[in-house]
């Protein structure tokens, strides 16, 4: 079943294998070992999606994946291979062999760590097990019809706009195996994050100084988030190498050229993120927002191929989405909110500004680090930033730079447009946000601090010193006393005694009502609960900064009374007992 | 102080950190030993048959009910339950003829009111229909 299972990946493998080879011929064996994973799974992801969403039938999507598949495999060969030409390797020397085993050790533990993981939640986290592998399941296990199954009332609560690239990704591979095991998605996991490795080192070979393309390797393998979030299984790895992989092809393609197919295959796994997660359809809109402001800028026609080509590559993808958009999926609630009236309405509300601002403050370990190496490249980027950079007639690191500040921009604008609470929103979704950008802001940074052809300054002048350092102080001053302010806080709450307030006693559908827990350390919390005096186990709560969290009745909560007895936290599984617990009657 | 000098003192540092938590990475997610059976696998196993009688019901659709719930349960059960159970869905709030019911605790089936025991699948899960 395992190898079944793994043989299902080698028809994309190969695929993106050739399809890259094809589009540039003499591309390092590396990057078109990672750019070929990436590919080959974005082509086949999108056509067993768009397929699925045509036929209704899991057995006739698999079908039009394979001979899509063949037929891309097909043409790689028959077609006129473009012309070879040769890198100019120039790199300086570097201590590779002390670096490289350095990396070797780091990558040991990495995989050791992914390993781990992988055993200790072999089924996936909780979106993995609710959303993404459920859905696989479904597609998988549907003889009828399997949207149908998808898009059920009984799953009306699981974000049923989410697109379902992962999920065909995963029925598909079943349908090899022969059944759902699930060896399939932990394989997957893997080679999701081990291609984002992959292709982050090889792209920086080409764009920066080996030594630093294997010190970026470390930091992404020293990124203990990036690896235990891609053994729970979760998109954000899929939707995040997708990412990395169109930005790092842009940075090629601007330090090059003559690479003219590069914006071909950034399109095309564009387009596979935005069919993974909502966050890649704002990532679509901002790298080609970001492209033409560029040819824009430079005046020169090939902007304009460009744009084409990227929108070429990412095509299967669009009409992918569209199809799920228009014919199947309902509409999404943030993005009904997306008026300008609400958005000048709610910039003028100070507190979801501040809302955002402490979210942020508070994932500014997202990595979840024992050492956080952010203060650090902060502090190098300012110190090697050098004004020739700027003023590069091609200069790769712009494409990142305006992807990163376009996708926070983003976040922050939908953020504030969210109609659900801002604070549990910031707190339970932008560490993960943060780290599906996380391969490009490295990427940057390597681009900042090692381009390829460095521009030699021997001395760091006093100008540089006076207005870097102050900059860098001040970003590291921050950090170190939002580190701190987070740390008071919670032990103070520890210390406290823990009670329990609601706001009200009595509740309809449609209402809302708020829940205030006292002493104890949030943001997460569990609570024990009864209905009408019958125990009905946990949930999990998120705490704002005022420890309150706040719920909407719907019209599916059972009615009766609720009373919420004890609480604990994630890291404690002894339940502390409400003195005087609190009820709620719902009506 | 040289551009240079301050590129190979940043490299080393982070190299340096990238270590530390690498190795901190490990040392919080170790355990042995690997690849032991886990309560998922081991309620597969149990209800087998359970998923094949619940895929002839008609209709797709089974009510899903919890019983004798403690402070462990919590909703992650119910879809642990869905992945196994799938293509079957399994309905919360909305009645349906057919009632799969969890024994939370004791995993023993016993007699509900209002419902009529069609078969119990061991493991503390049974399946009932409605009296009326």
């Amino acid at each position: 079943v395992i190898v079944k299972a793994a043989l299902s990946f080698s028809g994309p493998l190969v695929a993106g294998w050739f399809l890259v080879q094809r589009l540039w011929p003499d591309v390092p064996i590396a990057l078109r070992l990672g750019i070929g994973a990436a590919a080959g799974m974005a082509v086949t992801g999108s056509t067993c999606f768009l397929a699925l969403l045509l036929t209704d039938s899991t057995g006739t999507a698999l079908l039009v994946t394979e001979g899509f598949l063949a037929a891309l495999v097909a043409y790689s060969f028959g077609s006129r291979r473009l012309r070879p030409r040769q890198w100019k390797r120039e790199w300086p020397n570097d201590p590779d062999a002390r670096i490289f085993a350095l990396f070797v050790m780091i990558a040991m533990l990495a995989a050791a760590g992914f390993v781990f993981v992988s055993d200790a939640s072999r089924r996936g986290g909780f979106d993995a097990i609710a959303l993404w592998n459920m859905r696989g399941r479904l597609i998988f296990s549907s003889s009828t019809s399997p949207l149908t199954a998808i898009f059920d009332p009984a799953f009306r609560s699981l974000h049923p706009d989410y697109p379902l690239l992962l999920p065909s990704l995963l029925s598909r591979a079943w349908q090899y195996a022969g059944s759902d095991v699930s060896i399939v998605p932990i394989l997957l996991a893997a080679l999701f994050t081990a291609a984002t490795i992959i292709i982050t080192i090889a792209g920086l070979r080409i764009l920066s100084t080996q030594a630093q393309s294997w010190i970026a390797a470390c930091i992404l393998l020293g990124t203990p988030f990036l690896l235990g979030h891609g053994a729970s299984q979760y998109a954000d790895i899929v939707v995040g190498c997708f990412m990395t992989t169109a930005v790092l092809l842009f940075c090629i393609y601007d330090s090059d050229s003559s690479l003219s197919y590069l914006p071909v295959l950034a399109g095309i796994t564009a387009g596979a993120a935005a069919c993974t997660k909502n966050e890649g359809i704002l990532f679509l809109v901002v790298l080609f927002s970001s492209r033409a402001g560029m040819a824009f800028c430079r005046r020169r026609i090939s902007g304009i191929a460009e744009l084409f080509a990227l929108a070429g590559g990412a095509s299967v993808g669009i009409l992918t989405l569209a199809v799920f958009r228009f014919a199947h999926s309902p509409a999404n609630g943030t993005l009904q909110l997306m008026t300008v009236h609400a958005l000048l309405s709610r910039m003028g509300n100070v507190n979801l500004h501040l809302d955002i601002f402490r979210g942020l403050e508070s994932s500014l370990n997202f990595g979840q680090w024992y050492l956080n190496p952010m203060p650090l490249m902060v502090i190098h980027a300012v110190i090697a930033w050098q004004g020739s950079l700027a003023s590069t007639k091609k200069a790769p690191w712009i494409t990142a730079a305006l992807v990163l500040v376009g996708m926070c921009g983003g976040y922050y604008i939908v953020y504030l447009l969210s109609p659900d609470d801002v604070e549990w929103l910031v707190q339970s979704s932008l560490d993960r946000l943060l780290l599906q950008l996380w391969p490009a802001a490295i990427i940057l940074y390597c681009l900042i601090v090692a381009p390829r052809h460095p521009i030699e300054v021997p001395l760091v002048s006093s100008r540089l010193s006076k207005a870097r350092v102050a900059t860098a102080l001040m970003v590291v001053g921050v950090m170190l006393v939002g580190t701190w302010s987070l740390r008071t806080s919670s032990q103070t709450a520890g210390a406290a005694k823990i009670s329990i307030e609601l706001d009200r006693t009595e509740v309809t559908t449609g209402e809302r009502y708020v829940i205030k827990i006292n002493g104890i350390a949030g943001p997460q919390v569990y609570l024990s609960y009864t209905l009408n005096d019958i125990c009905m186990g946990q949930f999990a709560a998120y705490l704002g900064r005022d420890n309150r969290v706040s719920y909407q009745i719907s019209s599916t909560t059972p009615k009766g009374t609720y009373r919420f007895v004890a609480v604990r936290t994630p890291a404690n599984p002894g339940w502390t007992q409400f003195e005087a617990p609190a009820a709620i009657s719902v009506k | 102080v040289n551009r240079s000098t301050i590129a190979k003192l940043a490299g080393a540092v982070l190299i340096a950190a990238s270590l530390f938590n690498a190795a901190y990475f490990v040392r919080q997610s170790y355990h042995w030993p690997l690849f032991a059976s886990d309560d998922w696998g081991r309620l597969e196993e149990d209800l087998v048959h359970a998923k094949s009688v619940l895929s002839a019901l008609p209709g797709g659709h089974v009510e899903y009910r919890i019983e004798e719930a403690s402070d462990t349960y919590d909703v992650t059960a119910y879809y642990r339950l869905q992945n196994i159970v799938a293509p079957t869905i399994l309905q919360t709030n909305i009645p349906n003829r057919y009632v799969l019911v969890e024994f939370w605790t004791t995993r023993r089936a016993r007699p509900l009111p209002g419902l009529v025991l069609v078969e119990d699948f061991g493991a503390g899960f049974a399946l009932y229909q409605r009296s009326q």
